[in-house]
Order: C-alpha cells, then sequence, then structure tokens
C-alpha cells in the first residue's frame, strides 16, 4: 500500500474524519441493533399553568410536553387539554406538534380561558401520523 | 508492505487552500439543503438503519467521484479513500457548525435526533466538499494539469452523474411537493414529463455544446450518443428512487405512487446527471 505523502495538518483533517465516520458508523450500527419497532409511546407532562394578563383578552398559559419513548416517530401529534370539574368537561384546548422523533420530547402550550383548580386539568394524546 | 509515496509533502499553505475551497465548494452546493427545514426533519424522522445505508452510500459516492474526477488524476487507491474520509469529516463538520448557527441543533434533542441530523445535512455537504476541493481552484499547480487530465470511461460516467443527481436533488426529495405533484398529475402528464426529462439528458449532452460535453461524452457514433442518454435517464431514474427511498417517500404508498414520485423527481435528477455531471468534472 502507498501511502501519501501528508503535512500534520492533513494528517489531522484525516484523523478527524476517520473518527467522525467510525464514530457515526458505530453509534448508527448500535441504534440499528438496538432498534425493534416499537410503535411510539407518547406521555404526556403539564406544568403549573400561569396567567398572561399583559394581553386582550388574557389568557390561562397550560405549558405542555409530549415524549416519545418509542422506536418509531411520530407526526401531527394532536394533544388535549381539559377541564373537569365535577366529572364534567368545562374546557378544552389542544395542541399540535409537527413531529416526534423516537426518544425524543418536543414542548408547547395551550390557552384556556380560566385559570384551572388543583387536580382539574387533564391531558391526552388525541392521535398521531406515522412518518 | 506500506511504502511513503515520493511525492514532496504539500506546504500547510497549499492545504490550506484546498481545505478552503472545499468548504466554499460545501456550502456553495448544499446551502439549499442546510436551509431545507425538511432535511433538519429528515434527520429525526429516519430509523439508524436508513442512515447507515446513506453514509455508506455517500461514501461511496464520494470514492467514486475522487477516483475518477478527484483533485488529483494519479490518485492511488490509499490516496482516494484518505480524500473521502477527509471530505466526510469536513462535509460532517460543517454541517453540525452551520445547524448549530442556524438553530437546527439545541440541547433538548435526543442524541439520536442531533446525529441523525448532522448525518443527513452532513452527506450533502461532504459531497460539495469533493467537488468544491477538485473544482474550484484557479491554479493549475494545485491539482490536475492540461496535459495529465484524463476524462473518465464509461464506469466514471456514471459515477460521476449519480454524483450531479444526488447533488441536485437531495434537498428536493424530502420536501411535501414530489408526493403531492405525483398525487396530482395526470397519466399524460407523467408521459410528458418523461419524455422532456429524456430530451433535457439529450440536450445537454449532445445538441448543446453545453462545457465539458465533447470532452466527456462518448460520441463516435449514433450508438454511442443514444447508449449515453439512455445511461444518463436511467441513473437519474435509480438515483430518484434511492434519494426517494432515503427520505422514506414510499412509506405507505403503492407503486403507482412510487412510479409518479419518481418520474416527478426524475427531472431534478437527470439535471443533475447530465448537465450537474459535465460541471462537476474537469474543463478543457
Amino acid at each position: 500500500m502507498i501511502l501519501p505523502r501528508k503535512n500534520w495538518l492533513e494528517w489531522c483533517v484525516f484523523a478527524f474524519g476517520l473518527v467522525a465516520l467510525l464514530g457515526v458508523l458505530g453509534y448508527l450500527t448500535v441504534q440499528a441493533v438496538r432498534h425493534d419497532g416499537r410503535p411510539p409511546a407518547l406521555s404526556v407532562e403539564m406544568a403549573a399553568p400561569w396567567q398572561q394578563l399583559g394581553v386582550t383578552p388574557p389568557y390561562v398559559v397550560v405549558p405542555v410536553q409530549v415524549r416519545n419513548d418509542g422506536d418509531c416517530a411520530a407526526t401531527e401529534v394532536d394533544v388535549e387539554v381539559t377541564v373537569v370539574r365535577d366529572g364534567k368537561v368545562i374546557e378544552r384546548g389542544t395542541l399540535n406538534i409537527d413531529e416526534l422523533p423516537r426518544q425524543s420530547q418536543r414542548g408547547g402550550s395551550v390557552a384556556l380561558r380560566e385559570l384551572p383548580g388543583p387536580g382539574e386539568l387533564q391531558a391526552r394524546v388525541v392521535g398521531y401520523a406515522d412518518p | 508492505m506500506i511504502v511513503i509515496d515520493a511525492h514532496a509533502r504539500p506546504a500547510i499553505g497549499q492545504s490550506l487552500k484546498e481545505y478552503g475551497r472545499g468548504v466554499a465548494g460545501g456550502l456553495l452546493f448544499s446551502l439549499p439543503m442546510l436551509y431545507t427545514q425538511e432535511m433538519w426533519r429528515a434527520g429525526g424522522l429516519l430509523g439508524p438503519e436508513r442512515l447507515l445505508v446513506g453514509v455508506v452510500g455517500t461514501f461511496l459516492m464520494l470514492l467514486g467521484y475522487n477516483r475518477f474526477s478527484g483533485l488529483r488524476c494519479d490518485a492511488s487507491p490509499s490516496e482516494v479513500v484518505i480524500d473521502s474520509i477527509e471530505e466526510l469529516g469536513l462535509g460532517l463538520a460543517l454541517a453540525a457548525l452551520l445547524l448549530l448557527v442556524l438553530g437546527g441543533l439545541d440541547l433538548s434533542m435526543s442524541g439520536e435526533e442531533i446525529v441523525g441530523r448532522i448525518v443527513v445535512c452532513g452527506l450533502a455537504v461532504a459531497i460539495g466538499v469533493s467537488v468544491g476541493t477538485a473544482q474550484l481552484g484557479g491554479d493549475a499547480e494545485d491539482g490536475m494539469s492540461d496535459d495529465t487530465l484524463q476524462p473518465a470511461g464509461f464506469a466514471g460516467q456514471l459515477a460521476l452523474a449519480a454524483c450531479g443527481a444526488v447533488l441536485v436533488a437531495a434537498n428536493i426529495a424530502p420536501t411535501d411537493e414530489i408526493p403531492e405533484i405525483a398525487g396530482a398529475i395526470t397519466p399524460l402528464g407523467l408521459i410528458a414529463l418523461s419524455v422532456l426529462t429524456f430530451a433535457v439528458g439529450a440536450v445537454v449532452l449532445h445538441f448543446s455544446e453545453f462545457v465539458g460535453a465533447k470532452h466527456h461524452t462518448l460520441r463516435r457514433n449514433d450508438a454511442d450518443r443514444v447508449t449515453g442518454i439512455l445511461a444518463t435517464y436511467l441513473i437519474s431514474l435509480v438515483a430518484a428512487a434511492a434519494l426517494l427511498w432515503f427520505f422514506g417517500r414510499f412509506n405507505g404508498d403503492g407503486p403507482n405512487m412510487w412510479i409518479a414520485q419518481i418520474t416527478v423527481l426524475g427531472l431534478p435528477t437527470a439535471i443533475g446527471a447530465s448537465a450537474g455531471r459535465l460541471l462537476l468534472q474537469n474543463q478543457q
């Protein structure tokens, strides 16, 4: 094998390229071996709601995080947040997330008219599409 | 046995110039991809198996490009491999840097998504780096001189046609416009598009005196010309199918929709496989 004559800079760039290539190949191979095709597993978490008063009309912001622990990505994820009081839904808001890759999370907020009381907020995934 | 090449070791300044050209070429040829959100999204949505195929496929294209039209026409096989590894590394690094600056990466993303985005964008940048290093030099002493220029043979032209097709069409393949157009186009429209695609290749390669066409196409007789046009058309369809498969555009669709999408993307890939291919080669 004939090795080209290179200066230290070229060998450094080559070494970086080799590490990057082998690193990417190794990482993707490990992920591919672990990848077992489980469908999207979507969970929803809400943070404490807060009031946005400086606008007309004022509204209540409910921060929402959606996490996908499955092995497949989901797109067009629809999340519904409801305020349930005495067994009745008194307000409903929705959030749409464009894409949710596997093993990742995305956040957003749902706007409501009134500040819900403790334990009155509920959230669920309504549906999603396959990429 | 490992032997060190007898050529003189290049000066640091010379290497910096080459890398500068590579970075400029990477940006020139792949900025449309880096500014396309569908490319970013694809990085998160594609599975690791598909990304692996993409890395291997791109590396093979870099080998082909460096073998048939790279910076040094007298490059040994080991030099071709080393150049390709360098260009892939530079492509990934440049893509990571630009995605970071453009807001395409953030620390809330999973490792898989970050790697996916860098890989999808970096592969296209790497081909641009390779082309830029070889083609954007203004000084003949940097690379080949006219005396040592040799046109690539038929196999070489096919490899370069694939590189041109991918370079031109990689940022179009993941867009929603392809399935939208393919879903709406009539059968007559598909036939007309196929004829137009075929005609574009023929005009570029043999009728418009396109730069480099005389030097880089076989034209001893009519059979040579027809073979070249057909091969270019075929390569453009194969490249379109490969790109659409890579970006998951066939998922859930039937064969009719596959054919329609390949035909729709076939026009950009045909331009890349004909005009793009000629521009990717050293001109005389």
